[in-house]
C-alpha cells in the first residue's frame, strides 16, 4: 500500500458509483469504501421556514387550543444575556 | 399487593372463593376454552434460597390447556398445522394476557407471549406455555464504551444506567425515547440522547465532559419521569453544573435545523436556571454558540446566537408561568440554520410545556444583528449547563419544520414500562457484554444483589438490595393457619449463613488515559457533490468508542482525530469548512464513518501537504484496573460464636469498580446472611389474586410450627386444575431470624471428642513382662501391639 495520494482523475467526469472491498491486512486501512450519490441535495426542507404554525395550536392569538397558552411573542433582545 | 376494587376486596375478606379468570390469545378472548392453567413466578439466583429476596431475575411462566369450540377440537384449531385463521391465535410469539380473581372481579396476572404449543391428536386439548416480558429482551445486548470515565477519572455511568439502556434497546422506555433513533439519509436523526438515568453515557453520541461526582447526585425523587441528574453545587469558577456530549453526527452549519430539549424540575436543584448550548467548530480557534436558557426566577427564556467567546445577540420571551409553576417543565429550542449561503442568521424558537401539561408556544424570531451570524462550521458538542434536576436530554437534526405541540410532547410515541431503583455501582468504564439483553440484566442483578422482573401488567421492575435490607414492620397481608394456610414447611440451613463476606472489585482510581490504535487513511477520498462516502474500519471489540472526527482548517488542527476537506486534490488547496456531515457509528466490529457532502462541489479528504487527511485515534486505559476486595466481617461476632465463620466471596466481575460500592455490597450480604433466615417453602394459602412477588406477609401458624413472623414473598405458584378450584402456593423468606440463639439449658458438645483415649500398656507393665530387651525382641511384636495390648 502506498502512502501517496491517488490521482484524482478528471473532476468534471461523472462520479463513479461503486463498492470497493479492500483486504483488511492493515487495520489502519478501511475494509470497505462505499460511495453513494444522492438523487437530491440532502439539505432538509426549504430555508427560512421555521416556526411553522402548530396545527394543534391556535390560529389566532388569544384563542388558544385546550392546554395551550396564547403564543408568546419575543419580549426583548440584546447583546448581553441575563441568564 | 395489587390494588383491587371494593367488590373484589370484599369477597377476598369474606374468605369465600368463587374463582374466575379471563384469558386472551392474540387479543381474542378464549376464557371459556381454558381447561386448566398454572402460573409460576419466582426469583432465579445462584445464591442460597434464603438470599432469593435480595438477588435474581424472575421470568413468569404461564401454562394453559385449551379446548376446542363447538364441534372442532383444539388440535384442529390450534395445532401448528391448523389453518392460520384459527392457529395464529396460538402461534409462538403470540400475545397472551391472563387475569384471575373471584366472582367479585379479576386482576392482572400475566402478560407475555407464547413460547410453545403442543397438540395431541385424538384429544380435545392443546398445551400452551407462555413467558412474560422477559421474552422481549432476547435481542443482543450492546452497551456503549465511552472513554470519558477513565479520561476524567470520574464515573461515567452506573449499573442502573446500563439496565435502563438495555431495556431501551428492547423498546421498553422509562422516559421519552430518542425522537429519531434510526439513521436514514433522508430522515431526521437524533444525534445526542442522554437519559441521565444514573449516568452521562449516551444512547447516541458520547459524553465528553463529565462533572465531578461531588457536585451532583442521581435522584428518583422529583425526577420528571424516572431518574434525574440533580446538581448539588456548581463546578469551580462556574455557576452551574456542566456536562457535554459529542454528537454521533457532526452536522454542518449553515444547513441544519437543530432541536435541543430536556426535562427539568424547577423545584429540585440549587438554583433556577438551565441551559442547552450547541458548540460549533468554526474556522480557526473561535467556537460558535447556539443557546437556549431558561431562568425560572425571572420567568424568561433566552435564545442566543454568537460565539462562546462572548459576541452575539439574544432574544428573550417572558412566560410568567415559569416563575409561578413549580414542577416538571419540558423545554426545547429550535435552531434553524437552513441556508444556502456561507453564513446564516439563525431563526430560533423556544418550546415550553408546564407541570400541568399546558403548552406555551413561543413565536419564532430571526436574528438580524451581524454578531449573531453563524459562518460555516460543524456541530462540535452539546452542552448542558444546569442548576436544576434534569432528565432526558436530546438533540435532533434534519427536522422538516418546527415540531407541533403533539410532536414536542412525543404524545403516543411511547409508554412508560420501566421502573428503576436508585442508581448503584458507579462505573468508570462500561463492561463489555455479550448474550441477550435478559442475560446481561440477570448478570447485573447478580453482581449488584438486585432483582429484575416483569409484573402482572407487563411493567419491568428493577429493585436494588436496599429495598430488602430494611426490615419491614407492617405486612401487606396476613396468613393464618386458622383460615388461610393449608400447609406449611419451614426450613433453616447453615448454607444460608454468611458472616464473612468478600466483594471483589476493579479499582479504576489509578487508571489514566493513553492513545490506542491510530488509523491513517492511505487514500485521498473523493466526495462528489451531494454524495456520501462511507469508510468502514475494523475496530476491535475492546476498543473504546470514537466519535466523528473534527474538521480541520488551515488555522487550527485537532491532533489525532480529524479530517480536512478541500475542493482540490492537491497540496496547498484551501480547507473547506461546514460542507460535510460526518457520521460515526459502530456496528458489527467496525467503525463506520459516513462523509456526506452537502454542497454541489466535489471535495477531497486531503491535508495541506496533499496527503490523505482522515486521521482517527482511539483512546484506551493506561493500564488494567487493579482487582481488590472489600470485606465485611466482625471478629468474634455473635453470628461467628454460634455458627462459626462462614465465608462468602462474590463472583469477581467488571460491574463493581468502586471501593464504597463493594463495601456496601459486602455489608448488605453480611446483614442479610449473618443469621440463617428461615425459608417457608410451599406455603399453601387460600387463593388471593392480589399477592405479588416482593410482598410482605405476616405468617401466623398456631397449629403447626408455632410461628408469627413477617416474610417476603419470593415465589408464587397458582394453578387451576379443575373448574372452580384454584390452588396457590407461596415460597417465603423470613424478614428476620427468630432472635439470636440462646442455647438455654444446652451445653453443646465440643467439635472434637476430648475424652482421653485408653492409655494402653505402661512402661512398667511391659518391663515386668519382658525383663530384657532381648526378651521383648524375641516376641516379634510391633510397637503398636506392645503399646495397645500390653504384651
Amino acid at each position: 500500500m502506498s502512502d501517496e495520494p491517488t490521482a484524482s482523475g478528471d473532476p468534471a467526469a461523472p462520479a463513479p458509483v461503486e463498492i470497493t472491498i479492500e483486504a483488511p491486512t492493515d487495520p489502519a486501512y478501511p475494509v470497505e469504501v462505499l460511495l453513494e450519490e444522492h438523487p437530491d441535495p440532502p439539505v432538509p426542507g426549504e430555508p427560512g421556514t421555521p416556526g411553522t404554525p402548530d396545527p394543534a395550536g391556535p390560529e389566532v392569538p388569544g384563542t388558544p387550543a385546550p392546554d395551550t397558552a396564547p403564543v408568546v411573542p419575543v419580549s426583548g433582545g440584546g447583546q448581553e444575556e441575563i441568564a | 399487593m395489587q390494588a383491587s376494587d371494593d367488590d373484589l376486596t370484599r369477597t377476598l375478606r369474606s374468605g369465600s372463593r368463587v374463582t374466575a379468570h379471563t384469558t386472551r390469545l392474540g387479543g381474542r378472548d378464549v376464557s371459556a376454552q381454558v381447561q386448566s392453567w398454572q402460573l409460576e413466578r419466582s426469583y432465579s439466583t445462584d445464591l442460597p434460597d434464603a438470599m432469593r429476596a435480595f438477588s435474581g431475575s424472575s421470568a413468569a411462566q404461564l401454562q394453559l390447556q385449551v379446548s376446542g369450540t363447538g364441534d372442532t377440537s383444539a388440535p384442529a384449531l390450534y395445532s401448528p398445522w391448523a389453518p392460520r385463521s384459527t392457529g395464529d391465535a396460538a402461534r409462538p410469539g403470540q400475545s397472551v394476557v391472563h387475569r384471575y380473581g373471584t366472582d367479585g372481579g379479576v386482576l392482572p396476572a400475566f402478560r407475555g407471549t407464547l413460547r410453545n404449543r403442543s397438540a395431541a391428536s385424538g384429544t380435545d386439548s392443546v398445551q400452551l406455555t407462555a413467558l412474560d416480558g422477559a421474552e422481549r429482551l432476547r435481542g443482543p445486548a450492546d452497551l456503549p464504551k465511552p472513554y470519558a470515565g477513565f479520561y476524567w477519572r470520574r464515573p461515567v455511568a452506573t449499573a442502573t444506567w446500563c439496565v435502563d439502556e438495555l431495556l431501551r434497546q428492547a423498546g421498553l422506555h422509562s422516559c421519552p425515547p430518542p425522537r429519531h433513533p434510526e439513521f436514514d439519509p433522508a430522515s431526521p436523526l437524533t444525534v445526542v440522547y442522554a437519559s441521565l438515568h444514573g449516568g452521562f453515557a449516551a444512547t447516541y453520541g458520547q459524553p465528553e465532559v463529565v462533572p465531578d461526582p461531588r457536585h451532583y447526585g442521581w435522584s428518583r425523587d422529583g425526577a420528571p419521569h424516572e431518574m434525574a441528574l440533580v446538581p448539588h453545587a456548581a463546578a469551580p469558577d462556574t455557576n452551574a453544573l456542566t456536562a457535554t456530549w459529542f454528537p454521533r453526527s457532526r452536522v454542518t452549519v449553515p444547513g441544519s435545523r437543530l432541536f435541543a430539549e430536556a426535562w427539568v424540575n424547577n423545584a429540585v436543584g440549587f438554583g433556577s436556571t438551565v441551559a442547552l448550548e450547541l458548540d460549533l467548530n468554526r474556522t480557526g480557534t473561535e467556537t460558535g454558540r447556539l443557546r437556549i436558557a431558561v431562568d425560572f426566577s425571572t420567568g424568561q427564556v433566552f435564545m442566543h446566537s454568537g460565539t462562546r467567546e462572548g459576541s452575539g445577540w439574544y432574544y428573550s420571551w417572558g412566560v410568567s408561568a415559569l416563575k409561578e409553576k413549580r414542577g416538571v417543565w419540558h423545554i426545547g429550542g429550535l435552531f434553524d440554520t437552513v441556508s444556502t449561503g456561507t453564513s446564516v442568521l439563525p431563526t430560533v424558537q423556544p418550546f415550553l410545556t408546564g407541570p400541568d401539561g399546558k403548552h406555551y408556544p413561543c413565536g419564532p424570531a430571526t436574528f438580524t444583528d451581524a454578531t449573531a451570524a453563524q459562518p460555516a462550521a460543524e456541530l462540535y458538542q452539546l452542552r448542558l449547563v444546569t442548576q436544576l434536576a434534569t432528565e432526558s436530554v436530546q438533540l435532533s437534526t434534519g427536522l422538516p419544520a418546527a415540531p407541533t405541540a403533539t410532536e414536542f410532547a412525543q404524545t403516543g410515541a411511547w409508554a412508560k414500562e420501566v421502573r428503576l431503583d436508585d442508581a448503584i455501582l458507579p462505573l468508570h468504564a462500561i463492561p463489555r457484554v455479550s448474550g441477550s439483553q435478559w442475560e446481561v440484566l440477570t448478570q447485573i442483578a447478580r453482581a449488584s444483589m438486585s432483582t429484575a422482573e416483569f409484573d402482572e401488567r407487563g411493567v419491568f421492575h428493577w429493585r436494588n438490595y436496599t429495598r430488602f435490607a430494611k426490615p419491614p414492620t407492617a405486612p401487606d397481608l396476613t396468613l393464618t393457619s386458622v383460615r388461610d394456610i393449608a400447609a406449611l414447611t419451614v426450613t433453616e440451613e447453615i448454607d444460608a449463613c454468611r458472616n464473612y463476606c468478600v466483594q471483589p472489585y476493579k479499582d479504576w482510581s489509578s487508571v489514566k488515559v493513553t492513545s490506542g490504535t491510530t488509523y491513517h487513511d492511505t487514500v485521498v477520498r473523493e466526495i462528489p457533490g451531494n454524495a456520501s462516502v462511507t469508510l468502514k474500519y475494523v475496530l476491535a471489540d475492546e476498543e473504546f468508542d470514537i466519535g466523528p472526527p473534527n474538521v480541520d482548517d488551515d488555522q487550527s488542527v485537532a491532533p489525532g482525530f480529524s479530517v480536512r476537506f478541500a475542493a482540490a486534490n492537491a497540496a496547498g488547496a484551501a480547507a473547506v469548512k461546514g460542507a460535510v456531515d460526518i457520521l460515526a457509528r459502530r456496528e458489527e466490529g467496525c467503525l463506520v464513518l459516513r462523509l456526506t457532502n452537502r454542497t454541489a462541489r466535489r471535495l477531497y479528504t486531503v491535508d495541506e501537504d496533499g496527503r490523505p487527511s482522515v486521521h482517527i485515534q482511539t483512546l484506551k486505559p493506561s493500564t488494567e484496573p487493579v482487582e481488590r476486595q472489600a470485606t465485611s466481617w466482625v471478629p468474634g461476632s455473635t453470628s461467628e460464636r454460634y455458627y462459626g465463620r462462614q465465608e462468602y466471596c462474590a463472583e469477581a466481575g467488571d460491574w463493581v469498580q468502586d471501593y464504597r460500592a463493594a463495601q456496601d455490597l459486602a455489608d448488605a450480604m453480611r446483614a442479610a446472611g449473618q443469621y440463617p433466615v428461615p425459608v417457608l417453602g410451599d406455603v399453601e394459602v387460600l387463593y388471593d389474586p392480589a399477592i405479588q412477588l416482593g410482598d410482605v406477609v405476616r405468617v401466623v401458624d398456631t397449629s403447626g410450627a408455632a410461628l408469627d413472623t413477617l416474610a417476603w414473598v419470593v415465589g408464587v405458584k397458582t394453578a387451576a386444575t379443575a373448574a372452580g378450584t384454584v390452588q396457590q402456593t407461596l415460597t417465603l423468606r423470613g424478614t428476620r431470624t427468630n432472635g439470636v440463639p440462646a442455647d438455654t439449658g444446652l451445653t453443646p458438645d465440643t467439635p472434637s471428642d476430648r475424652e482421653p483415649l485408653p492409655a494402653g500398656a505402661t512402661y512398667a507393665a511391659v518391663a515386668a513382662a519382658h525383663p530384657t530387651l532381648a526378651d521383648l525382641t524375641a516376641t516379634g511384636s510391633t510397637w503398636r501391639e506392645i503399646k495397645e495390648s500390653g504384651l
